[in-house]
């Protein structure tokens, strides 16, 4: 398949991207692996009839008006189920290798699209520290409870904590109270309350404030109890979890109080969130690490565009920063890729991005506060028991990885080839940045001195039948006129 | 567990039992509906695993699927008449 | 997998001053430190990373007898394959060595007859070969594709988890007394005629003799110590599937694989290599290229390694690659080892250009190394080895 400008990643970012380039009269093909387009936050019903339940969207419900001209739009086509396994310069553009990936794509993926404009909105992915006990089953992300309430109408157990850190839990305990579960609690690592008063610059984002202030008080409604500067320590059970064990933390979470044994039947945890490189590194594109977190983000000007000419980013890859700021920059990256693909001059570019600058600007600044609202702590460390697990697909112990950062110069890749850290089916996108925190501590070492394990040749897991009819040949000299 | 009304269902056995779910279900969706928590045992530890990131990324939620060894339950639709098994987390299933 | 790792030694500062420095903590340079710590020798061990951080870790883990020529390297091999049983057995499985034997195959009756007569050849020079006929070859591996005629099995072929058997060299020879740097990048060598120091980027160590293990990087450490090896990185490419159960049972490889290996071509050549792991991953090999030290897999040659192995195993069609990484082997000019002393420096001795055996080759060359440097008598011929032989060919002798 042959177009102008391929999208990938079909949540806020992309979809204003995908929306921009194609009114600006550029063929656009936007792909995502999931069976609909909305990303993690305007995530649609799968069942039929099935209401799309707001769930805790600051829009209140289903895809926002300005995003539904994405199902209709005739410069756009669809590709949903779809996952790019490798991707790289192909003529004067990029081939993207393409394969159906199970979530119910329908027919024949093509296997290769080849664009003369790339954008990058694959996202991000959850972070989850690891704590004696986080592998018992009805331990889930909070991303996973709220995907699960979304799209499914399906209630990850009937008395369910919620726990972690960032402006995820609030949304989803509101989502699955809402929906009538007995929610046993939301506990916030972070010491939230002291912090607001502290940082002036909160004042300039009142919209935002409401919005927590609303779940807080839908909570506090359902008598749920929330509670700030309190950390998940441990899940207790035999075959799934029974029991959560809470306790105050410091500012570093550290244990600084006693415990309180909370009894659940399910688990929703988040650390925050780290964006998805695989993507923007197999087109070449520079991403910068952070100082604090073990994350890295890709680097872009003012017009989304990447270090790799023709590629654009957009969204949580540039940033962690939610919906609004996603809508943004993929306004800006759509019409920079259909600059790029020759439909916009100079002149039409700057019509249709007036403006956003300024907006961008304070999105981003919003992002940056979220991050230090949210401080990640290491406390988390000295909770770790030696058989406690860090690599969910190896089943890699904590003491096992201690016993390699004990040999010598810790590079992530040698740590990876000690332990097998990382070479299981998620290929690091669970223990990546947990192995690079633990690694940078452990030894003294700077966080984006250590390397990570963001960098995968095969982005997601192919067969070798597909790998071996993979069309490594030269472009097509005539675009296809057929979707 | 589930929330949605009634409507079209599919019928599917899991682990030899014959189960129901909503039409439009994941595989995940289904079984925790029907109160199952696990259906993967890890290879090194033989601990069971079940749903943990509900998106496609974390390749927990593995199961077997007719013929088809290791799929995200989280991406899966169940289908009419499936034969489901618990998945030993290896990309083969034997015919038994 | 209990994991025999060195002490936090690595993070220590060198010794101003060692018997030996030995210059890479891969699995040469593992080896030798073991060998020479057990012979009595003082040793110092430095990396400019640290332990395995290169070719090493790349490797599949092979120890083979069935891809060497009849020649020096495989009287080589032969030897270091004994060696191999004799560490394994001491090591208690801390390195999951395992002789699962080597299968050839063939594709075409043409090749059959060829790969037959090199078996013939390898069996005069003291390798077991078992010749096996269509039917042969599916009993030894019920899962290979019917179409193949026939091939060879090897019965002395083993293999190991290559980072942990390094791993293992390293702790035994630190507790048999040798010093551990890591972080130490080889900046310079004092002494002209003969080496006296080595200066690292943490510090000076006075050195009595220099082993030069550095892998695709030993033609680099050599320049900077005043002496010459001319060794390329010769790059391959690994696809790794997802963990499946022990279908396959040997290591498995078509027979132009030895072709391959012996060519001078710049271009990429694959041949396929396919083998199960402990971890329950396959691992399907091998191209051979020179690229510089490209780190990034070239699709092609990927396509071309599927293609190859998924004619060989037609099951292999519906299993997932997770994976894919690449390796620098070291390569001398005429694909032999390079062990010996270097023809202009003193003191100074090279263990390197194993070009993809590194691993099978390792305790025989680190024996050669030992002997070479006591002035005993070497247990192998080192002459065709020696560096002199390549200064020769180059005419700078």
């Amino acid at each position: 398949m042959r177009t102008e400008v391929a999208v990938v990643g079909a949540g806020p970012g992309g979809m204003s991207a995908a929306l921009a380039a194609a009114d600006a009269g550029c063929q656009v093909v936007l792909i995502d692996s999931a069976s609909g387009v909305g990303g993690q936050i305007y995530r649609q019903s799968q069942r039929p009839g099935g209401e799309t339940d707001p769930g805790g969207g600051p829009a209140g419900g289903g895809l926002p008006a300005p995003l539904r001209r994405v199902a209709g739009h005739p410069g756009i086509t669809l590709a949903m189920g779809v996952s790019v396994w490798q991707a790289g310069p192909a003529g004067s553009g990029f081939r993207l290798h393409c394969v159906t990936s199970q979530a119910g794509g329908q027919g024949d993926a093509a296997d290769v699209v080849d664009a003369q404009a790339v954008v990058v909105a694959t996202g991000a992915s959850e972070l989850v520290v690891p704590f004696p006990g986080w592998t018992l089953p009805g331990v889930v992300t909070a991303g996973a409870a709220q995907a699960m309430l979304k799209a499914q109408q399906t209630l990850i157990g009937r008395r369910i904590l919620v726990a972690g850190t960032g402006p995820l839990l609030l949304p989803v305990a509101a989502g699955l109270a809402r929906r009538g579960a007995r929610v046993a609690g939301v506990y916030e690592a972070a010491h939230i309350g002291p912090m607001l008063s502290g940082l002036p610059a909160i004042a300039r984002h009142p919209g935002k404030l409401a919005e927590a202030a609303g779940y807080a008080a839908a909570l506090a409604r359902g008598r749920v109890r929330t509670r700030a500067g309190w950390a998940l320590a441990e899940c207790r059970g035999r075959d799934r979890v029974e029991e959560a064990v809470l306790t105050r933390v410091d500012r570093h979470w550290r244990a600084s109080g006693p415990a309180r044994v909370v009894p659940v039947d399910a688990v929703a945890v988040s650390h925050g969130f780290v964006p998805v490189l695989d993507l923007s590194r197999a087109l070449g594109c520079r991403d910068e690490p952070l100082a604090q977190h073990p994350a890295a983000t890709v680097v872009v000007d003012a017009r989304q565009a990447t270090s790799t000419a023709g590629v654009f980013a957009c969204g949580e890859a540039t940033g962690v920063g939610g919906a609004a700021k996603a809508e943004l920059e993929g306004t800006v990256a759509g019409a920079a890729a259909a600059r790029h693909a020759g439909r916009l001059d100079e002149a039409g570019f700057r019509a249709r991005t007036s403006g956003s600058a300024a907006r961008i600007g304070r999105a981003r600044e919003f992002a940056a506060l979220l991050a230090r609202l949210y401080p990640l702590g290491d406390g988390w460390l000295a909770g770790l028991r030696p058989d406690t697990v860090v690599c969910r697909c190896e089943d890699v112990a904590w003491e096992e990885l201690t016993g390699a950062l004990a040999a010598g110069p810790s590079d992530l890749r040698s740590v990876k080839g000690l332990t097998r850290c990382g070479m299981g089916y998620c290929q690091g996108r669970v223990c990546g940045p947990v192995v690079q925190y633990a690694a940078a501590r452990l030894t003294g070492r700077r966080l984006d001195a250590v390397g990570d394990l963001h960098t995968r040749h095969i982005i997601t897991p192919v067969t070798l039948g597909r790998l071996a009819a993979a069309d490594t040949g030269e472009p097509g000299g005539v675009p296809d006129s057929e979707l | 567990m589930s929330a949605s009304g009634p409507g079209p269902t599919v019928s599917f056995r899991y682990d030899g039992a014959a189960l129901t779910a909503p039409a439009g279900s994941t595989i995940a969706a289904a079984l925790i509906g029907n109160g199952i928590l696990s259906w993967r045992m890890t290879r090194r530890r033989g601990e069971p695993r079940g749903l943990f990131c509900g998106i496609g990324q974390c390749q927990d939620c593995l199961v077997d699927v007719n013929e088809s060894p290791a799929l995200r339950a989280c991406q899966v639709f169940v289908r009419d008449g499936d034969d489901i098994a618990a998945s030993r987390s290896v990309g083969w299933r034997d015919a038994d | 997998m209990t994991v025999a790792l060195p002490p936090a030694r690595g993070a220590e500062d060198p010794p101003a001053a060692a018997e030996i420095v030995v210059i890479g903590a891969g699995l040469v340079g593992a080896a030798c430190a073991h060998a020479l710590a057990t012979a009595g020798r003082g040793v110092c061990v430095i990396d400019r990373a640290g332990p395995v951080a290169g070719t090493t870790a790349g490797g599949e883990g092979n120890i083979l007898v069935s891809d060497k020529v009849p020649g020096p390297e495989a009287g080589l091999a032969l030897r270091s394959a004994r060696l191999w049983r004799e560490l394994a057995d001491r090591a208690e499985g801390r390195f999951e060595f395992e002789q699962k034997g080597g299968v050839v195959v063939a594709h075409d009756d043409e090749q059959l007859t060829a790969l037959r007569a090199l078996a013939r050849a390898q069996r005069d020079g003291g390798v077991d070969a078992e010749l096996l006929d269509g039917p042969g070859l599916r009993a030894a591996e019920p899962h290979i594709s019917p179409g193949l005629p026939g091939g060879v099995f090897y019965p002395q072929d083993c293999q190991v988890q290559p980072m942990l058997a390094a791993s293992w060299l390293l702790a035994e020879a630190s507790r048999l007394g040798a010093h551990l740097a890591w972080g130490a990048d080889v900046l310079a060598g004092e002494g002209h005629d003969r080496i006296t120091a080595v200066q690292t980027s943490r510090g000076r160590i006075a050195a009595g003799a220099v082993v030069n293990a550095a892998g695709p990087w030993s033609g680099l450490v050599a320049e900077r110590l005043g002496g010459r090896l001319p060794i390329r990185p010769r790059r391959g490419h690994i696809l790794v599937t997802e963990p499946l159960p022990p279908l396959i049972r040997h290591k498995v490889y078509e027979s132009d694989y030895v072709t391959t290996v012996m060519s001078d071509s710049d271009d990429a050549a694959c041949s396929a290599v396919v083998e199960g792991t402990r971890a329950g991953t396959v691992l399907i090999g091998s191209s051979r290229e020179f690229a510089g030290f490209d780190r990034r897999p070239s699709l092609p040659v990927l396509t071309a390694m599927a293609a190859r192995a998924t004619a060989i195993f037609p099951f292999l069609t519906g299993v997932r690659v997770l994976r894919s990484y690449v390796g620098f082997r070291p390569a001398s000019p005429d694909h032999l080892p390079v062990i010996g002393a270097d023809t202009t420096v003193a003191g100074l001795y090279h263990a390197s250009g194993h070009e993809g055996a590194g691993i099978g080759l390792a305790p025989a060359t680190a024996e050669l190394v030992t002997a070479l440097l006591a002035g005993s008598t070497p247990p192998v011929d080192p002459a065709p080895f020696a560096p002199a032989r390549l200064a020769a060919a180059e005419g700078l002798a």
